[in-house]
């Protein structure tokens, strides 16, 4: 009999485990566009190259009696021709392993659960995988990988970095969020928006302003315009993950995140960008000290190492974490910036556009990165009819005459 | 390339409509970067449901015929009721079905012992409870023979939950709550006969299953 490891759940996994039954729960898709057709042979063997240095990724959810965990498969997943719809769900039972590669034509998608991994740890794989299937479809030598080992990659970084008396206090109002009708099933609509980056950052530089809070600005903007007037006393809410590893040494491929948010009130005056990024910008900087991301890391993590609830049988916590993701008061959207992605100047050349999204779950949310000059925002949208998302892309369009918009056809 | 000319963009979409503004799109594109995904929806559920409606209502027809009245047919309604709704929750869970085979059989225990509570009916006692138990207890040992070497680590846990329901029965005469305790000794009995072969057999794949369980 083989023997499998296996792993607990980080803070971040546990809580998506315990959601992975409800509409569309939450799937990252990477993507990358390469120059030719993708060879599904080695594209294959890219991934078994690759799996054997995240193990850590190749697991299946399991459940205990208090909580869920990883067990490591021993067998890949098949790779097939694009046949889902965008973000499908991936965990259906408890033999599927939490991520898919899927292909068409020059595209290579790879879709993971968050409760494995977040963005930041998804892109290590991702871009191991590209250089791997570099590797063996153009026979490019000497392609450097990451050098961090198995341990580094699996280690538990919530869990480390967990400090006890340093917990915050959440404090909201009532938030505004759009009451649309949504698509049916887990139907959802995927825009990817590709601008010239370097026309955004100067834009942004404009404003003198970062790249995230400008478009977040810009976001809020569009939100204020469909705001009606029994809305205007509502907060308008915008989730902002934040990498934590770039606050704590960390070479984890799994979740480790912190969620921060701005929020922007109408003040009753004329609400233009120049004001919004202001208080965008002065928001920002200290909503992302690293005491404060701390502060609410702690505060998430303390739920995990209660003693009391975890002493609570495991579906009695899937009913209260479901109860409280369906009547919790939601942020108006979310915008992840995932930043840069950049392969070894050897896989460059074989890689066209690069492009991140994730799945609404149950309103909409924007994904942001950039590969070369080309910075695409993705968003990914439940509502039939969405004017935030219409007002956001033309504010957008106009500082690029040459943007495009891939979509998915939803 | 298609184009909105409503959002002044390009769009490359498999569809015929701009999913900013739902205008129609000018131009064609053949070479969409999207497939077009064709949705699938099973239709076994209803099949499943159409089966065990007919299989009703000709036990109930036939019975009617030959009684007059609803007597045995009865048994087939609460038996298709309880298979559609085991196969409904086998695919909607997406459980393996040892596990929910367990979880049921727990259930039904503790829905007995309420009945004994209310009724002291020692029918239940002495044989249903004991009887149920037992054959949970074989079913699922002989299961993880039979896949040994496949999922045997995997049906660990649900061997050592039947093998602690198998003990249910001691509890009961140990309380006094039984009066023919033949069926409740070959309850408990084989339950510790297992675990003891599970320790000396599986000694490490037990320990290994059981710090998954309990997550330490």
């Amino acid at each position: 009999m083989k023997n499998t490891e296996w792993y607990k759940l980080d803070n971040m996994g546990v809580y998506y485990a315990s959601t992975k039954d409800r509409k569309n729960p939450t799937v990252f898709r990477f993507t990358a566009t390469m120059k030719d057709d993708v060879d599904v042979v080695n594209l294959r063997v890219a991934l078994e190259d690759t799996m054997e240095l995240y193990p850590n990724f190749n697991v299946t959810l399991k459940k205990g009696l208090f909580w869920y965990y990883l067990e490591e498969e021993h067998h890949l997943p098949d790779i097939k021709e694009e046949n889902k719809a965008v973000c499908a769900r991936v965990y259906r039972s408890e033999y599927d392993i939490l991520y898919r590669v899927s292909y068409y034509k020059k595209r290579i998608n790879f879709e993971v659960s968050h409760i494995v991994s977040d963005g930041r740890g998804t892109i290590e794989v991702f871009k191991t995988l590209i250089a791997n299937y570099v590797k063996y479809q153009y026979k490019v030598k000497n392609i450097k990988l990451s050098n961090s080992t198995i341990e580094e990659h699996s280690e538990d970084s919530f869990d480390k970095y967990y400090e006890k008396y340093k917990k915050d206090k959440l404090k909201d109002g009532k938030i505004f969020r759009l009451k649309n009708k949504l698509l049916p099933y887990e139907d959802a609509k995927f825009i990817e928006l590709h601008l010239n980056c370097k026309k955004v950052l100067n834009k942004a530089h404009e404003y003198d302003s970062t790249i995230t809070a400008y478009l977040g600005a810009v976001l809020i903007q569009s939100v204020l315009k469909e705001m009606k007037q029994l809305d205007k006393g509502k907060y308008v809410r915008i989730d902002l993950p934040v990498d934590l590893r770039s606050y704590f040494r960390s070479e984890s491929s799994r979740n480790f995140f912190g969620l921060t948010y701005l929020s922007y009130k109408f003040t009753g005056e004329v609400d233009d960008l120049d004001k919004i990024i202001k208080i965008v910008n002065d928001e920002m900087t200290e909503k992302i000290k690293k005491e404060n991301i701390s502060k609410r890391v702690n505060k998430m993590v303390s739920f995990q190492k209660n003693f009391a609830v975890r002493a609570i049988p495991i579906f009695i916590k899937d009913i209260f974490l479901n109860t409280i993701t369906e009547f919790a008061n939601n942020s108006t959207t979310s915008l992840s910036n995932v930043g840069k992605i950049s392969f070894s100047k050897e896989v460059d050349p074989y890689v066209e556009t690069v492009a991140a999204m994730i799945s609404p779950e149950k309103n909409f949310k924007i994904t942001i990165c950039t590969y070369g000059n080309d910075l695409v925002i993705s968003i990914s949208d439940k509502y039939r009819r969405n004017n935030i998302v219409k007002n956001y892309v033309r504010s957008l369009v106009e500082l690029d005459e040459d943007a495009f918009i891939i979509s998915n056809g939803v | 390339m298609k184009t909105c000319n409503n959002c002044n963009i390009n769009i490359d979409t498999p569809s015929v409509k701009c999913p900013i503004c739902g205008s129609i799109l000018v131009g064609k594109d053949k070479n969409t970067t999207y497939p077009k995904v064709k949705k699938k929806y099973t239709t076994f559920n209803r099949v499943l449901m159409f089966i065990l409606a007919v299989t009703i209502i000709i036990n109930v027809y036939l019975d009617l015929q030959l009684t007059s009245k609803i007597t045995w047919s009865q048994y087939v309604i609460y038996g298709c009721v309880a298979f559609y709704l085991f196969v409904r929750s086998i695919i909607r869970s997406h459980r393996n079905p040892m596990s929910l085979l367990t979880g049921y059989a727990f259930l039904l225990v503790v829905l007995l012992l309420v009945l004994f509570g209310l009724t002291k009916f020692y029918v239940i006692t002495n044989f249903v409870i004991p009887i149920l138990c037992l054959t949970e207890l074989i079913i699922s040992v002989f299961y993880a023979l039979i896949v040994r070497n496949m999922y045997t680590k995997k049906y660990l846990g649900v061997i050592v939950t039947n093998m602690l329901v198998s003990l249910i029965p001691f509890g009961l005469m140990i309380f006094k709550l039984t009066t023919f305790n033949v069926l409740v000794n070959i309850s408990y009995v084989l339950s510790i006969i297992s675990f003891v072969g599970l320790i000396i057999f599986d000694y490490d794949d037990l320990k290994d299953e059981l710090s998954k369980i309990f997550n330490y």
